[in-house]
């Protein structure tokens, strides 16, 4: 601990200097005295005896400043210097200092928007009490039946994010290892109303436990209780909780906003209290604004059956970790736990060997101190690659700032020289050149860490697609000023180290006799060139790769042959009419559009296409016994009569749905595909009947073209297509409209309809085929482009590094040049000479980068479409770019080489 | 014959001058004094050595200094050792107890 006393009596010596000399005179003031004191008595005559004392002090001058040099931050006072000397040189190389300052932030920035992304959804923790004990608990182990549709396939999932209500039940009642449970489900985006103003906003639906779980505070009124989240609602009727940005949206931030009335798609609720300003939810990117009890869910939703049949999975359940329990040990003990949870939370009715696979299923136990997150899943691995491109600018970045850095200090060779023989230690002289490298990466960080919310904002809006709005907390943290730090040191040690090592090298007497000889840092300089170019390939190609495959993807077909057609999905249960008339709306509305001048067909559907909604249901084929599972299991989509000539899927064989007067319930149409599969041809289709869950038979009437809906790099899925009143209609159809004239006129006339049918202007969202195939290609455009940007940013400044090294050399061997000149050489020959090691160089560089390419070869396999990662064409561009960079760079100190007049060279010396 | 400062070894002069105040406080000029008559008049400490590690033993918290009244009724900066520099005093002490038994017994003829 002395070192921090020293410390403390040193700081203080800062401001105390005048006292800390007065001091010193007085004590040295009193020691002549006492001296001259002790010759007197010895006998000295006094005179004599001042002169003997003073002689004997020596210099006192020098002994007085080394003890107050003692006092001060001798380091501190000349680091200061140094910093300014540092800021004069920067400011004098203006160009230099340019350069560096926009390679730098442009760098830096883009390495932060990323990491604060990733950050944001990956690590952030949740501003609860403890969110190190948060875990999500989730199920694994599954029946080989369990079935999930991914990338146009039927595939057995691993592991399902939700269980059902039952499981949790018995879960909460048998645990032993969690401080408390809480259950979510069935959250999105709800209308709220609010004094007659109707708002889209994020709900969460959890159970009453919680907020008490995650140890949160109102910051007005109070929070959900178990008390709140009864089956049927509390005596004095159901309570929300609303978030901070609610409360001043709806409410002005008055006191007033608590024991108002709200409405929640149409349920009543009373506001009881606000939630922390700094909680947005547990599901980082989605921003949730208002919060209801669980049970309210069945007033919301009365037919979704989450609570009373066991074979829904809609519960996504979260515990706390009681204190000093590990995760390893709750998953232990979960472990022991899950067959008699199973048990109790099965179907009565299942057969043996279901009811084997059933109690089979085990739960997993996963950290959540950061939340969980859909979007995590799939937006993280773009991240992850962006981080690593951005990285791989800044690698760039900072080794042509090395490279510029390491020729600024041979320049300054001559400055240095009189710096040591003048006597400077060696460390200051290399202090100056980390200080100055700290400057610039400072400099370049604090307007990176400024601009790299323009990026972030850019790539958020980028993964956002119509109602799912991206919004990841991305303000700075611990965490990220820690990376900021790691760049910066990288940086400053990448950039700084080289030339300080090598000025340190500098030998005063030969660059005083302006010796010129040295190759001081030229290798290095030449490996860096290798590796900019290496990672210049490698980015070139992913980005080439990346471009093509976005290329393939807007071009790959959808089955949807026409372009003026426009989704419209209005909101009508909110705007009024009742869950009881909403068949009869759809059906007097599909009438009345119809009748529009500028609508050409019109239709109702459930899945807009390519929208990524999804209902799959395995069916059976009579006398087809022989079709594994995965092959029967289809997606099964439900539209009205007009549909298929309205979005322009062509009828290849057979009829059109009757119209839904006709009242007719047991028909439907197959795509081509799954006739193919189950009848042959779709001429032998027609006629044949198809076996639904429940005993239903559809008879077949028609087949139609393959289409896409969830995602276009899939395969079209085989289709079954039933009419919309084949069962009970849903809520939120979508009216697909074919059109003339500009889509922006027809969209108010037909929502001029909507309002005419339900009283009120209903919330309607409207998509198109190509809104909706740019949102579904919303990863891979982003990486497209931005590996395409960074690719040419990167391109641009490795470029700039051979020719700046270029340049040096030929500076550096002028005498060589002009002696070889003298003696025959002919200018051409020179120059080949000069650009010929620029190719060597670049050579290198490309064996390099192909090496690497190939290690990092998997990375892009899920982003690319239509195109494989080793395709020739596209990485003999790259080369044939890279090669061409390397001779515009090489050309003209090549040229200026060959420029060498030898009499004037020779002459020079 | 006087040895000067720089002729001691490294260190040495810190572990005089913490002996010299071992029992008391003193100010600079006695501490002076006391090296020189402790040691037999052998050790002579030059004022250019003294004062700067007088300074340098405060920094290390070794040794904690206050104005105080002389002998003589002047004012004077007195010189006190502190707890640390007790403990450093103890371990350098036998430090040096060792070197010189080992110094001695190498140079001592066999």
């Amino acid at each position: 601990m002395t070192w921090i006393a020293s410390l403390l009596a040193r700081l203080r010596g800062l401001w105390r200097r005048p006292r800390l000399d007065a001091e010193l005179d007085a004590e040295l003031a009193y020691h002549l005295e006492m001296k001259e004191r002790a010759l007197e008595r010895q006998g000295v005559p006094p005179r004599q005896a001042r002169l003997a004392s003073r002689h004997a002090l020596g210099n006192a001058t020098l002994w007085k400043e080394d003890t107050r040099e003692l006092w001060r931050f001798a380091y501190l006072e000349s680091l200061w210097s140094d910093l300014a000397y540092a800021v004069r040189m920067l400011r004098k190389d203006r160009l230099f200092t340019l350069a560096a300052l926009v390679t730098l932030t442009l760098g830096i920035g883009a390495n932060t928007a990323v990491f604060s992304l990733l950050n944001g959804l990956l690590w952030r923790p949740l501003p609860v009490g403890q969110p190190e004990q948060v875990v999500h608990l989730t199920v694994t182990h599954l029946p080989p039946t369990v079935r999930q549709w991914v990338n146009g396939r039927s595939v057995a999932p691993t592991e399902l994010r939700q269980m059902t209500y039952f499981m949790y039940n018995a879960l909460v009642k048998r645990q032993q290892v969690f401080a408390g449970m809480f259950a979510m489900g069935g959250g999105g985006s709800m209308e709220l109303d609010s004094k007659g103003t109707p708002y889209r906003v994020q709900t969460s639906i959890a159970s009453g436990a919680f907020f008490p779980v995650l140890q949160l505070r109102a910051q007005a009124g109070r929070l959900l209780t178990p008390d709140d989240d009864r089956v049927g609602g509390p005596p004095g009727g159901w309570n929300a909780v609303i978030s901070d940005n609610l409360w001043t949206k709806l409410f002005e931030r008055s006191p007033r906003a608590i024991g108002a009335g709200i409405s929640i798609e149409r349920v009543p609720f009373t506001v009881v209290g606000v939630a922390p300003a700094s909680f947005h939810g547990i599901n980082p990117g989605v921003d949730a604004e208002a919060w209801v009890p669980l049970m309210s869910l069945e007033a919301i939703y009365p037919n979704l059956r989450w609570r009373t049949d066991r074979g829904v999975y809609m519960t996504e359940a979260y515990a706390r970790l009681q204190p000093g329990v590990s995760i390893a040990q709750a998953r232990q003990s979960l472990t022991q736990l899950a067959p008699a949870v199973m048990e109790e939370s099965e179907a009565p009715s299942q057969r043996a060997q279901d009811k084997k696979f059933f109690e089979a299923m085990q739960f997993a136990v996963r950290p959540a101190a950061a939340g969980t997150s859909g979007l995590a899943v799939s937006f993280a691995p773009a991240l992850w690659i962006l981080l690593a491109v951005v990285a791989a600018v800044l690698l760039i970045a900072a080794t042509n700032l090395t490279s510029l850095f390491l020729a600024r200090s041979t320049a300054r060779g001559y400055e240095i020289a009189v710096r040591l023989s003048l006597g400077a230690p060696l460390a200051r002289i290399r202090r100056q050149f980390l200080l100055e490298s700290l400057l610039l990466a400072g400099a370049g960080a604090a307007a990176g860490l400024a601009g790299a919310k323009w990026l972030t904002a850019a790539l958020e809006a980028a993964v956002s697609s119509g109602e799912s709005v991206v919004r990841i907390d991305t303000s700075p943290d611990l965490r990220l000023f820690a990376f900021l730090a790691l760049i910066l040191v990288a940086v400053v040690v990448l950039a700084g180290l080289a030339p300080a090592l090598s000025a340190a090298r500098t030998a005063p007497h030969l660059v005083m006799r302006r010796f010129r000889g040295g190759s001081r840092g030229l290798g290095l300089r030449r490996g860096l060139i290798v590796l900019q170019t290496a990672l210049s390939l490698t980015l070139l190609g992913g980005a080439g790769l990346m471009l093509t495959s976005l290329r393939a993807l807007d071009s790959e077909p959808t089955g949807f042959h026409i372009a003026s057609s426009v989704f419209l999905a209005p909101d009508l249960f909110n705007a009024g009419i009742s869950r009881e008339r909403i068949p009869q709306a759809y059906q007097s509305l599909l009438e009345r559009v119809r009748q529009q001048p500028n609508i050409v067909s019109a239709a109702w559907t459930m899945n807009p296409p390519l929208s990524g909604g999804f209902y799959t249901m395995t069916v059976q084929i009579p006398g087809r016994g022989d079709l594994t599972r995965d092959e029967r299991n289809l997606f099964v989509h439900r539209v009205s009569e007009g549909y298929f000539s309205t979005v322009g899927i062509p009828l290849l064989a057979g009829t059109d749905l009757p119209p839904a007067a006709a009242g007719r319930r047991d028909l439907g149409l197959l795509s081509e595909q799954a006739a193919r599969r189950f009848f042959g041809s779709p001429q032998s289709a027609l006629g044949q009947r198809v076996r639904l869950i429940g005993n239903d038979f559809v008879e077949i009437i028609g087949v139609v073209g393959d289409a896409k809906y969830e995602n276009i790099r899939e395969p079209a899925p085989a289709t079954l297509y039933l009419p919309y009143w084949h069962d009970r209609i849903a809520p939120g159809m979508n009216l697909a409209v074919r059109y003339q004239g500009p889509m922006e006129a027809v969209v108010p006339e037909v929502e001029v309809l909507f309002q005419q049918e339900a009283g009120r202007l209903p919330y309607t969202q409207v998509r198109t085929l190509r809104g909706n195939i740019a949102d579904s290609l919303g990863s891979e455009r982003l990486l497209a482009w931005l590996l395409g940007a960074f690719a040419g940013f990167g391109l641009l400044i490795s470029a700039t590094g051979l020719a700046g090294l270029f340049f040096y050399l030929v500076e550096q061997r002028r005498k060589e040049l002009g002696i070889r000149l003298a003696l025959g050489s002919t200018p051409g020959r020179l120059r080949r000479q000069i650009e010929g090691q620029g190719l060597a160089l670049t050579a290198v560089g490309l064996v390099c980068g192909g090496l690497l390419s190939y290690v990092l070869r998997r990375a892009l396999n899920g982003y690319l479409f239509g195109i494989s990662a080793a395709d020739p064409r596209i990485w003999a561009v790259g080369v044939v770019t890279l090669v061409a960079a390397a001779l515009a760079a090489t050309a003209i100190p090549a040229w200026r080489a060959s420029r060498v007049d030898p009499v004037a060279m020779l002459r020079e010396d | 014959m006087a040895l000067k400062e720089n002729e001691l070894l490294p260190g040495t002069l810190d572990l005089l001058i913490l002996i010299a105040v071992e029992t008391g406080p003193a100010h600079g000029y006695a501490i002076m004094e006391a090296i020189w008559s402790r040691s037999g008049e052998l050790f002579r400490v030059e004022e250019g050595a003294l004062y700067p590690a007088l300074h340098r033993l405060q920094l290390k918290g070794w040794l904690a200094a206050e104005w105080g009244a002389s002998e003589a009724n002047r004012k004077a900066k007195f010189y006190r050792i502190t707890a640390p520099g007790r403990k450093q005093l103890a371990g350098e002490r036998t430090r040096w107890r060792r070197l010189a038994l080992g110094m001695d017994r190498v140079l001592s003829p066999v």
